[in-house]
């Protein structure tokens, strides 16, 4: 090895451990992040087609051989062509289904959909709390409907419920709801962006 | 600390590979200095993202314990505080629940510690054995505690400052920084309260305290010991009190002059604590033997009845009304003015026993009264108090055959008639140590009744038929059976008060809990459409799904109408996420549906107390095999 070179090498392991020793010293005081874990989402997300006025929402029919273990049936809505927010339009169809296991009088005052992160802030009037009744089969029921819902919409990924505009702890006092949970995609179902 | 370690490494391998590739190096260089840069840019990243991940890796196992003293006490740990590479002393973050603090690992990372006070802010931390570990005297010091670092003992004594005491006409307010024990009791010749303020440092000087009450003459502070400061009320004349605040409080009110005469009441002793506080014995005995009596240096010349000179024991009661809690109730007879409550405890080994001396007394029992008559408590088998007998002589001396480790308190109090005192010893099992990992023995479960409040859960035909009262029956029979049993359970509620899933997970996380039963109750659509019980493990957790299968199994064994309809995965229920309870737990959980509270039959079960027994056996065998079959 030439001389020059040697220097060379120097010079550059000096530049090298004055990198390493800043970082040092920032990454002593460093709070260490653990990232919470993943949430899974039972399946990829679906292929966006153009909206064709179908919805599907999911109620409860306990006897149908299709039910699932919570007692859900997928079934088809028709709701405007044009719908400027079919997400809004199917929650709204799954609130005033007959078999709906959405809590009486419940209304929906605003749904919100943060398209850069997939979170859809859905805002129920406060009767979705109140008249909640039921164990906790009925909680199971109510957060698999609307999470099942909104999941054939392929740009939500997460669901914050609110109730008259604030978070509540629990619906029925099994499920937190003090953070968004993820939709549950069902690929049967056709994909629409809402 | 591991970390600059970690770094220090890198870098030298670094060096290394400079060094020893010059011909690679070479090659490139003759090729273009693009390359060249390229590869320096390579090594800098690979360089950097190692320092990065390694920061998250376990810390290096302890290398020297050390002792945390709160309240006078050793504070115990699973996880030992230790001295880290830097010289500071790291601890587990759960410390600051003995200065009436909390912590949560916040879902970005943060750990946010709340000072009893409510204050909050967020604190380093490293991960060491599975324990969040804090720098502890600047921890302590943020939660207000005075922090004296022993090197030569390895020991950290942490104590509350004295921020404020003040008498405002007819009441005494004394703050801490942080919540304290305390004790207080009057004297006579000449007349005088104290209070004693355990685990707390006077800052300042001893000083007088304002004051503006016709019967006070003077108020003193010191500090009495290492560990204690003590107020003096100088009195003009006798006067009762009242303790108006908490056990254990960082505000000590003491209203002067009230009608009734009292010295602290042993609430917490009263209970099982509701409330995990730690998965060792911290919370529940760490109060109870801070109280032992403190050494007093003012009490001489307070002699017993003048008249006789002799105290007399006229009564001696032994009171198990509380699983867990052996009360032994000495009355003694006289007037109580006069008669200082001086008294000795003392704890001895080999054999083991308890002896309670009151200066100067003499048996004066009846012939009724059963414990003179038995000599030995044969009532209760499993009984910590063996035996009881009396000391040589003729002296009122009580001696107390132990049959297992204790911790003890005692209280006094003058009779309502003013006849005599009552002194009240009470006296706790200290929760054994961990067991074999085969066995039940000293395992922390937290027992959850699902439910509760305002959140009353599923409710059947009438309204009487509540999933929120099933619930609390049923898991207080399984924290009585795994008591039995020798485990330490710990319930989220013990009454009916509505908790968060959030808060009931946190409680587990806060106990370092070995397992976590939740018991529910569910309902159908349809009134009597479905029935049986239910065994729930979170997503495919292995050791969860172990679990769920023992109880499900032990519960298909027991006699109830219920029939036993198996396990399931949690997110069958709540698909992706599962139950919350369950989600955020970090140690074997499983959540226990009962049964239905619309199903007639299931109904009544849940609804007989007997039925309700079976259940909670159920659980408790299930429990037990799993353990065994590890």
């Amino acid at each position: 090895m030439s001389f020059h070179a040697l220097q060379h090498y120097k010079l550059r392991l000096l530049g090298l451990a004055f990198i390493l020793f800043a970082l040092a010293g920032c990454g002593h005081k460093k709070v260490i992040v653990v990232p919470p874990p993943p949430i899974s989402v039972s399946a990829p997300a679906p292929v966006v087609e153009p909206f064709n006025g179908h919805v599907t929402i999911y109620t409860v029919s306990d006897k149908s051989p299709q039910a699932d273990a919570n007692g859900l049936v997928p079934t088809t809505v028709d709701v405007n062509t044009d719908s400027k927010s079919p997400a809004r339009d199917a929650i709204n169809a799954l609130i005033s289904y007959p078999n709906s296991a959405m809590p009486t009088g419940t209304k929906l005052l605003h749904i919100d959909i943060d398209q850069s992160t997939g979170l859809a802030t859905v805002d129920f009037s406060s009767e979705f709390k109140d008249n909640f009744r039921g164990g906790d089969t009925r909680e199971a029921q109510i957060l698999e409907s609307i999470r099942e819902t909104l999941g054939q919409f392929a740009n939500i990924q997460n669901v914050q419920i609110l109730v008259a505009g604030k978070k509540i702890d629990s619906l029925g006092g099994t499920e937190d709801l003090t953070d968004p949970l993820p939709t549950i995609r069902n690929n049967k179902e056709s994909a629409a962006a809402s | 600390m591991f970390v600059s370690k970690m770094q220090q490494c890198l870098t030298l391998c670094c060096i290394l590979l400079e060094f020893f590739s010059p011909s690679v190096t070479r090659s490139l260089q003759r090729r273009s200095s693009m390359t060249l840069h390229l590869r320096e840019i390579m090594t800098f990243t690979v360089v950097t993202a190692a320092i990065f991940l390694s920061v998250p890796l376990a810390a290096q196992p302890a290398i020297r314990a050390v002792k945390l003293v709160v309240g006078g006490k050793e504070a115990p740990f699973e996880v030992s505080p230790y001295v880290a590479e830097d010289g500071s002393v790291m601890a587990p973050v759960d410390f600051v629940q003995l200065l009436g603090g909390t912590y949560k690992l916040k879902t970005d990372g943060l750990l946010v510690v709340t000072t009893a006070a409510g204050k909050s802010f967020s604190e380093i931390f490293v991960n060491t054995q599975n324990r969040l570990m804090v720098p502890l005297l600047v921890t302590a010091q943020r939660m207000g505690a005075s922090t004296d670092w022993n090197a030569k003992e390895s020991t950290v004594t942490l104590r509350a400052k004295l921020e404020l005491a003040k008498l405002v006409d007819n009441t005494l307010l004394i703050a801490t920084s942080y919540p304290v024990y305390y004790k207080v009791r009057s004297l006579n010749t000449p007349e005088r309260l104290l209070v004693d303020i355990l685990g707390t440092d006077l800052d300042a000087p001893p000083a007088s305290v304002p004051f503006s009450n016709s019967s006070v003459t003077q108020i003193r502070t010191g500090q009495l010991d290492e560990q204690t400061v003590r107020l003096v009320l100088n009195l003009s004349r006798p006067i009762r009190f009242e303790v108006s605040s908490p056990q254990q409080t960082n505000a000590i009110q003491l209203a002067l002059g009230t009608k009734q005469t009292d010295s602290v009441p042993m609430s917490s002793l009263g209970t099982i604590s509701p409330l995990p506080v730690s998965s060792e014995p911290a919370g529940g005995s760490a109060s109870i033997s801070s109280l032992v009596p403190i050494p007093s240096v003012s009490d001489k010349g307070n002699t017993p009845d003048r008249n006789t000179g002799i105290t007399k024991i006229v009564n001696i009661e032994y009171k198990n009304d509380v699983p867990n809690i052996y009360k032994i109730v000495v009355t003694t007879a006289g007037p109580a003015a006069g008669v200082d409550d001086a008294y000795h405890a003392v704890l001895s080994d080999s054999p083991s026993r308890l002896t309670f001396d009151i200066n100067n007394s003499i048996l004066a029992l009846t012939s009724s009264n059963k414990i003179l008559l038995g000599g030995i408590i044969s009532n209760e088998n499993n009984s910590v108090v063996s035996g009881i007998h009396w000391g040589p002589g003729s002296g009122g001396q009580i001696v107390l055959d132990l049959s297992r480790p204790i911790v003890y308190a005692v209280s006094t109090a003058d009779l309502s008639d003013n006849s005599g005192i009552q002194y009240v010893l009470s006296i706790q099992e200290t929760l054994p140590q961990s067991g074999p990992n085969n066995s039940i023995t000293g395992k922390t479960v937290i027992v959850d009744a699902g439910h509760g409040g305002r959140d009353s859960g599923a409710v059947g035909s009438s309204k009487a038929i509540c999933e929120k009262s099933y619930t609390l029956a049923i898991a207080k029979l399984l924290r009585d059976d795994l008591i039995t049993a020798g485990a330490h359970p710990l319930m989220t509620r013990s009454d009916d008060t509505y908790i968060s899933p959030d808060d009931r997970s946190q409680m587990d996380t806060l106990a370092h809990a070995d397992y976590f039963i939740s018991i529910h109750c569910d309902s159908s659509d349809v009134q009597n459409s479905r029935s049986g019980d239910t065994v729930y493990y979170h997503r495919n957790n292995a050791a969860c799904r172990g679990l769920a299968d023992s109880i499900a199994n032990s519960l298909s064994q027991i006699e109830i109408p219920i029939k036993s309809d198996g396990t399931r995965s949690d997110f069958v229920r709540f698909p992706g996420v599962g139950f919350a309870v369950l989600r955020n737990c970090p140690e074997t959980a499983v959540l226990v549906e009962c049964g239905y509270v619309n199903n007639d039959s299931d109904a009544k079960c849940l609804a007989n107390s007997v039925d309700q027994e079976q259940i909670a056996a159920g659980i408790a065998a299930g429990l037990q095999d799993y353990v065994a079959n590890q």
